[in-house]
């Protein structure tokens, strides 16, 4: 039999349960004890600020127990009490959206705050994009240089290789009119991330990692057509120009969670890694393909090397390594509709680039 | 000062007493004092007296910025000075409580303050920890703190105005408790006129 405590309106007592019956006996000792059928019992769900039971057997008046422990409701539901079974469900249920009501305004608020850098970031800033000289872009670019990579200068001074790689872009160049007037500045990178990308002013950085990794200059050359395209579509402008929103959120968040905290949030929503949206990323493969294709060159080795990375996606995931994945998300989709570009673009006679992979390919 | 074992306040022929703060010069200076509590019937006949029995530089400190998350003990005495009950706040930051002990240490209850955002909530609980009233008064509603079992209004503590004058510049404060129900036993009234304590030092004391 077990004994829990209970009330019988405000007068408190205890509650003897047995397969049978309930009795309540009053801790007044002068009052008779109210005894209960397991076979008539009716609970409600009760209390106001905590979850109450009120257990009253429907046969007899005056019955009714309250009891403030769910083991009660357990105990009756192991002696097969239904309304127990009901009781409990409803009392879990009735907690449930007392919890969702009380947390919702603290997880609302919370949103909003996190949200403060996104909704900023849908601000229209697009007009900024076309209103720098292109020395301005150019100085953009420069700034923006050390926090992507904090090792170009070592290598730029010591290796010749970037020469042999602007050589490629000049390649390109000579044989698109549309790229005459671009003034590019080619930057070689030490890191080892297979990783290439374009910044505001013409500025374009090649990673080691992508020399090391490219088993022909093909594939070399097809990823410049890329980055080349990015140039001439201004990609990067509109993505820098499309975070200064984004920076204006972060600056608004940091009144709320301090500068520091707003930082890391930066940090997080990584404001210079340059993410072209999908449409541009798209755009970039159809114009670098229209590129090489001027210039002679079959897009076979672009093709290829995206599919050698799409490939190692799958199997490894995103690894360091492929870092180029992170600023070029890649799909096998995409690698298909690289193909059928290039199938629109023949090439009936290749062209001889100025370069070979001997000459990219890191000295041991 | 000699405790008589077992005496009560001998609340059951009430059906409304006086909470009154006892106003001190130190509050007129900007200092918050020991808070003391006079208890009358609706005649005016004092009928006990409470305070904060928290003595010392240290205590002082204390009230002034810990305010009501503070430990401290109200201790009841009848106007002879003759001891009635303790009233045991423990330190808290949340979930703030107090336990109330008649002068032989028998433990009648408690006030358990419980979780809310846009209302004022707390349980009266009988010795055995169980539940046998409670107060949900919307935020909005700041005079009025009704005390229900089951829906049903058993008690009241109501804020009475005292003044303009003395609202502005101390935290003094009067409350008339009601005892609605008149089977309320001497235990549950010795615990609503507690509450009005509580409620004072909890929603209307200022902190630090």
């Amino acid at each position: 039999m077990s004994q829990f405590p209970a009330l019988h309106g405000r007068e408190s007592g205890t509650l003897e349960i047995s397969r049978t019956v309930l009795i309540f006996s009053f801790d007044d000792q002068s009052k008779e004890p109210i005894t209960l059928s397991t076979r008539s019992l009716e609970i409600t769900l009760t209390g106001n600020n905590s979850v109450h039971y009120l257990i009253k057997d429907k046969h007899i008046p005056n019955s009714e127990i309250i009891v403030q422990d769910a083991t009660v409701l357990q105990t009756l539901s192991t002696l097969g009490v239904e309304s127990a079974d009901l009781a409990l469900r409803s009392s879990r249920k009735k907690r449930g959206i007392r919890v969702f009501a009380v947390s919702s305004p603290f997880l609302i608020a919370l949103l909003l705050i996190a949200a403060i850098p996104l909704l900023f970031s849908w601000v229209p800033v697009k007009w900024l994009d076309g209103m720098l000289t292109h020395q301005q872009e150019r100085a953009i670019g420069n700034l923006l240089l050390p926090a992507l990579t904090n090792s170009i200068d070592s290598v730029a001074v010591t290796s010749n290789r970037q020469d042999e790689v602007t050589k490629l872009v000049e390649f390109l160049k000579s044989h698109n009119p549309d790229l005459a007037k671009i003034d590019f500045v080619v930057k070689l990178s030490s890191s080892e991330d297979v990783n290439a990308y374009a910044l505001p002013g013409a500025i374009i950085v090649v990673n080691q990692g992508l020399l090391s990794q490219a088993t022909s200059v093909h594939e070399v050359i097809g990823v410049i057509a890329h980055e080349i395209a990015h140039v001439e579509r201004r990609h990067a402008m509109k993505a820098l120009t499309g975070r200064v929103g984004y920076f204006g959120g972060i600056m608004i968040l940091g009144f709320f969670v301090g500068y520091d905290a707003a930082a890391a949030i930066a940090k997080v929503g990584d404001l210079v890694s340059l993410k072209y949206s999908r449409a541009d990323e798209t755009e970039a493969d159809g114009r670098g393909v229209e590129f090489l294709s001027n210039a002679g060159i079959s897009a076979r080795g672009m093709i290829r090397f995206f599919d050698e990375l799409a490939r190692k996606q799958e199997i490894d995931g995103v690894s360091k390594a492929l870092a180029l994945l992170s600023t070029h998300p890649l799909s096998s989709d995409r690698v298909a509709n690289l193909k059928n570009l290039s199938e629109m673009h023949p090439i009936l006679t290749e062209n001889k680039l100025p370069v070979s992979m001997d000459d990219l390919r890191p000295k041991k | 000062m000699e405790a008589t074992a077992g005496k009560s306040l001998a609340l059951a022929t009430e059906s409304k007493i006086l909470v009154k703060q006892v106003h001190e010069i130190g509050e007129w200076l900007g200092f918050e004092t020991r808070n003391k509590y006079q208890i009358m019937t609706e005649s005016g006949r004092p009928i006990a007296y409470a305070a904060e029995q928290q003595k010392g530089i240290f205590g002082f400190i204390l009230r002034q910025y810990l305010g009501h998350w503070r430990k401290f003990d109200v201790h009841f005495f009848t106007p002879d000075r003759v001891p009635l009950l303790i009233a045991h706040h423990p330190f808290r930051w949340f979930f703030e409580r107090i336990e109330i002990r008649d002068n032989s240490g028998k433990y009648l209850g408690a006030i358990q303050k419980r979780f809310s955002i846009l209302s004022k909530r707390f349980d009266v609980e009988n010795a055995k920890g169980m539940t046998i009233m409670e107060v949900s008064s919307p935020i909005w509603k700041l005079w009025t703190f009704s005390f229900k079992h089951q829906g049903k209004l058993i008690a009241s503590v109501k804020k009475k105005w005292a003044g303009i004058f003395s609202e502005a510049f101390t935290d003094k404060d009067n409350f008339l408790v009601e005892f609605n129900d008149p089977s309320m036993s001497e235990a549950e009234r010795t615990l609503v006129m507690a509450s009005s304590v509580f409620v004072d030092l909890l929603y209307f004391e200022k902190k630090g």
